[in-house]
């Protein structure tokens, strides 16, 4: 492998990574702070996607709206999910949250079947026109916003958990949710805003990776299951762990495919294992009690 | 100022206070005293909005607090300092006083929290400290300061002693009865029966999720019962 290809290679892996990193900080950040795997996270994405795609083909609405409308759209759908399934289940047992996003998840693939049909279809890239060399590297116009994309929502994230009262309740949460209560955060408010972020991230994930694929109701399947190893690989305990992970990911598996193309995702679950075994704290893992 | 009437409630399916009915004035230091589970930590949690009122009544003032949500109760104006300190371990003394105040406005929020740092010299030092990086003793003063934040009238404190060296303890009880004085009145669960006689004006004693006995403090601390049970006994 020359010199410039290993640099194409883990920039373009760069930008993947980025897409598995704003999926994992959603996971993270709902993960934290309500205590919930949200195996949604994926499909809620593909779901907002193809509400996109109905305001550019039927509504007709301008393209240069359809980021702000999908991630809007998003945040509505994660306030919905929060206030009308997860929170009447909240005080049940913790299981059946889980598995409430196990359900939401094939809710959302059903919905887009009914609604749009399972015809995969194109969905035209956000920005159009030829890739822009810099140095040896050729990228692509969107893999350019996509990066963009994430290191903005890395830093409003973080400006939020560490600038804001919203952010700060956040993760007293996570950190005790009883003393958050008793000291009169009003955690229920907290939850709805913390769902609605996690599925805005969610939405501006999958429209921003669509390009890649086509779009069909199982196209975010494999972008969480990476997410996940993002996750598992920063430690399941931090946004910034989540980050990290992703375009670590991204970049091995941009590697990985170029050697040995046959094993591209299956690698994936090699490394969750490995991981598991000789580090299961990730690299940013702090043990249980910090979420945040 | 403060009334707990004929309160049932519990966890699950089992009812751990009976028909209990403690009232407190304005001004008023009243010690709840009890052995574990006779349901003193379950009755500051009802109070609270932390677990629901079953059946009865809390009222504060002429307001109706069954059914308010912990934040609603905080509104208000009782704090609630649970046993075991609770602090956030890993957002900074600053932000754990922040959060305890976090309905009021910007303003008043920067007030109180001075007004916090006056109080407690030793969290002005440690303001941009973690919370978890205090000592025992530290982090109570930071538990009280936190449940002083949001300027209440009532003060629910449960077990403030628990797991402190004497000398500590000390301090903990003289912080109180200074606040005695500020006009903040306080419901004070406690082990420590003796040092809570000494300060409260009058107390209750919980059995099993009932008032075994009430009186004042005075009374209670010639009670022979109480002298038994909870002071260690005299011969």
């Amino acid at each position: 492998m020359s010199i410039d290809i290993f640099l194409n290679l883990t920039v373009r892996g760069l930008t993947t990574g980025a897409i598995y990193a704003l999926v994992g900080m959603g996971i993270v950040l709902i993960l934290q702070t309500t205590n919930v795997m949200n195996f949604a996270q994926g499909d809620t994405g593909m779901f907002i996607t193809y509400l996109a795609f109905f305001m550019i083909t039927t509504a007709k609405v301008p393209y240069s709206l359809v980021l702000i409308l999908a991630i809007a759209a998003g945040a509505v759908v994660g306030l919905l999910v929060e206030r009308f399934m997860m929170r009447s289940v909240r005080s049940r047992s913790h299981l059946s949250l889980i598995m409430l996003t196990l359900g939401l998840s094939l809710l959302f693939q059903g919905l887009a079947a009914f609604l749009f049909n399972t015809e995969p279809r194109l969905f035209p890239p956000l920005v159009s026109g030829d890739p822009i060399k810099i140095g040896p590297v050729i990228l692509g116009r969107q893999d350019i916003v996509v990066l963009l994309a994430a290191i903005v929502t890395f830093g409003i994230l973080y400006l939020f958990l560490y600038r804001t009262k919203q952010g700060a309740a956040a993760r007293s949460i996570s950190q005790d949710e009883y003393a958050a209560r008793v000291l009169g955060i009003p955690t229920p408010s907290i939850y709805m805003l913390i769902w609605a972020i996690g599925s805005a991230m969610a939405g501006l994930a999958a429209l921003l990776i669509v390009p890649r694929f086509s779009l069909e109701p199982s196209f975010m399947g494999l972008v969480q299951v990476k997410a996940f190893t993002a996750i598992v690989l920063g430690g399941m305990g931090s946004v910034f762990g989540a980050a990290v992970g992703g375009l670590i990911i991204g970049v091995v598996e941009n590697l990985v495919a170029y050697q040995f193309p046959a094993i591209k995702d299956s690698f994936m679950l090699i490394v969750i294992v490995i991981v598991l075994l000789v580090l299961p704290q990730g690299l940013f893992g702090k043990g249980q009690q910090r979420r945040l | 100022m403060l009334r707990v009437d004929q309160v049932v409630s519990g966890y699950g399916a089992i009812d751990v206070l009976n028909h209990v009915t403690i009232s407190l004035d304005k001004g008023e230091i009243i010690a709840v005293l009890g052995a574990n589970g006779a349901g003193k930590t379950t009755l500051l949690r009802t109070i609270t909005g932390l677990i629901r009122v079953r059946k009865g009544a809390v009222t504060f003032g002429d307001k109706v607090l069954n059914g308010l949500s912990p934040a609603e109760v905080v509104k208000c104006g009782i704090s609630h300092v649970p046993e075991g300190r609770h602090i956030f371990p890993d957002l900074t003394v600053e932000e754990n006083l922040l959060l305890a105040a976090y309905i009021m406005p910007r303003s008043q929020q920067k007030s109180r929290l001075d007004a916090m740092y006056a109080m407690f010299s030793i969290l002005a030092d440690r303001r941009k400290q973690a919370g978890g990086t205090l000592s025992g003793g530290e982090q109570q003063m930071l538990a009280l300061a936190r449940g002083l934040m949001p300027n209440p009238r009532l003060m629910l404190l449960d077990e403030p002693s628990l797991g402190l060296a004497p000398k500590i303890i000390g301090t903990v009880f003289d912080t109180l009865a200074h606040l005695r004085e500020s006009g903040v009145s306080i419901l004070l669960v406690e082990q420590n029966a003796k040092r809570s006689l000494e300060l409260a004006d009058r107390a209750y004693i919980l059995v099993t999720g009932q008032v075994a006995l009430e009186g004042t403090a005075h009374e209670l601390s010639g009670n022979e019962m109480v002298k038994q049970l909870y002071l260690g006994g005299t011969r």
